[in-house]
């Protein structure tokens, strides 16, 4: 009896949860082989011919792994990195502009060239960039990092804001002695009737919305240049402009954007005005924003 | 040992929903494996269907720690055996205020997004930690040649509410004749996931506080003869 000599495996990745059928092609293979993926035994393993097994990957780790093949008679052959387990597969703007199609159109319109005559192209990307930004700002599933250098005795600061802010989640003083002290968030009206006059000490309280946009105050203003405010923001999404960029909401989240958009679709004016199927998708857009908050248990 | 769960292909579910629903389908195969992805995706974030346990790779004197991929969301992070505690931010800020720059073994956790998580004290080195997590869907892809392991009373859910996706193309009222779909994949979730029962928005969908709307808000009218005491006719 020969040894096993694995070739390759195809296809060469697949999901970490498993479940993809793979075919293994080598050398030497007899019946009732023993395949494992980084140690895991595959199930529904099957003897096709000397050249060819095929197997069902068992649930894996993140990356690249070893793949052994051992017949009965224990002689084996490993192949390393011979499969790659991915997390999940990208979810692109073109995926989204398909599922939007199939969704819009009749069936007898199926040859029909997108876009429809009801709405364009361009129109339905504008509407998801809208709603996937909005979709943060309202769950704040994408954060971005900022650090603002503090000038000393200064409470405005015109343009201190990243430019992908969309709204503050956590604002924290970190002075020059390496102290932080979290910040409370306040309006203008607070601000603007706080105590003149107070010393400049570890700021208290900041204030992100007032224009001019992008600005930041904070009360009291810090007493040297040599600190920092510690920014938690939700960010914008990276634009989508149809050439399959990926989107950056979470994929399983995906599909509440799309009902927003398909939301603004059906609440045009004009002949594609539905406005009870858009008070259907509105629902389930917010029905996306609730249970991601009830996710993260209100914890921002 | 027979058991409810089997292992199903793309190709199976179609057929499933075809038989189901409609022998002579109104659907094409892409509208209906993109129907069947999404019923899966829902089904995963209201039940947290898929789990995973992966490692994840702290940066030196970094307290954010991002995890890999579309995970869903964390729900616990263990040092070798042993668990973190779950915090949150706004304890972390309150009751440690300085606790981005205490270096240490962590103790804590707190999630700052859905892919995100905060630990504390933070390692000074690199270190590797483990987080259970809810996977991302195993979605179809197109010509896919994925199993996927499913219970029957799952199957049912996850058609229905397929069904009840392709019949949005049909119009207003295909879309309301299929809502009972969309709630009992709403039920299925309240089923595993005690928030989502605990929510006032996923309660007013389910319609599980409707006897609140029921009762009478005012006293009743005196006036009113007692019932069975006799009236017109």
């Amino acid at each position: 009896m020969s040894s096993p000599f694995i070739a390759g495996v195809t296809p060469a990745e697949g999901l970490i949860v498993g479940g993809q059928a793979v075919t293994i092609t080598g050398t030497g293979f007899v019946a009732t082989p023993s395949i494992r993926f980084n140690g895991v035994l595959a199930t529904s393993r099957v003897f096709v011919d000397a050249q060819t097994l095929t197997c069902v990957t068992p649930l894996g780790t993140l990356g690249p792994v070893v793949v052994f093949v051992s017949n009965p008679d224990t002689s084996f052959h490993t192949l390393a990195a011979g499969y790659t387990y991915v997390m999940a597969l990208p979810v692109t703007d073109l995926d989204q502009l398909s599922e939007i199609q199939l969704r819009v159109l009749e069936p007898d319109d199926q040859g029909a060239t997108w876009p429809s005559n009801l709405w364009t192209r361009t129109e339905i990307l504008n509407y998801f960039n809208q709603r996937i930004n909005r979709f943060n700002r309202d769950t704040r599933m994408l954060l971005g990092f900022g650090l603002l250098p503090t000038v000393a005795n200064q409470t405005r600061y015109d343009d201190g804001l990243p430019a992908d802010w969309i709204v503050t989640q956590r604002a924290r003083y970190l002075s020059s002695a390496g102290v932080r002290s979290t910040l409370h968030k306040s309006d203008g009206f607070a601000i603007d009737h706080a105590p003149s006059g107070r010393a400049p000490s570890a700021p208290l309280i900041f204030d992100d919305s007032t224009p001019p946009l992008l600005s930041f105050d904070l009360y009291p203003a810090a007493p040297n240049a040599q600190g920092f405010i510690e920014l938690l923001y939700a960010s914008l999404c990276e634009t989508l402009d149809g050439t399959g960029m990926t989107i950056d909401i979470p994929n399983d989240f995906v599909p509440y954007c799309t009902y927003g958009v398909l939301a603004d679709m059906f609440s045009k004016d004009g002949p594609a005005r539905n406005l009870e199927m858009a008070k259907y998708f509105e629902g389930r857009f917010g029905e996306g924003i609730v249970l991601a908050e009830i996710m993260l248990d209100g914890r921002y | 040992m027979a058991t409810g769960f089997q292992n199903f292909l793309l190709s199976d579910l179609e057929s499933q929903l075809a038989e189901r629903y409609n022998h002579r389908p109104f659907w094409t195969e892409p509208a209906a494996r993109r129907a069947i992805n999404e019923a899966l995706r829902i089904y995963n974030v209201l039940t947290g269907r898929w789990h995973l346990n992966m490692p994840v790779f702290t940066a030196p004197a970094d307290p954010y720690v991002a995890l890999q991929g579309s995970t869903v969301r964390p729900l616990r992070v263990l040092n070798g055996t042993a668990p973190l505690i779950p915090s949150s931010l706004v304890a972390l800020d309150h009751y440690f205020p300085n606790w981005e720059g205490v270096v240490g073994t962590p103790t804590y956790w707190a999630p700052v997004t859905l892919t995100t998580i905060a630990i504390y004290p933070v390692p000074a080195a690199q270190m590797t930690l483990r987080v259970d997590v809810y996977a991302p869907t195993p979605i179809f892809p197109d010509g896919s040649g994925i199993y996927l392991n499913l219970g029957s009373e799952e199957l049912s859910t996850i058609l229905g509410y397929a069904f009840h996706v392709l019949s949005q193309s049909q119009g207003v009222a295909a879309l309301q004749a299929t809502l009972p779909h969309y709630q009992a994949m709403l039920t299925a979730g309240a089923t595993v996931n005690t928030h989502l029962a605990a929510s006032a928005f996923y309660r007013k969908v389910l319609g599980l506080d409707r006897s609140r709307y029921l009762a009478p808000t005012a006293k009743p009218n005196e006036a009113a003869p007692p019932v069975g005491a006799g009236g017109p006719g």
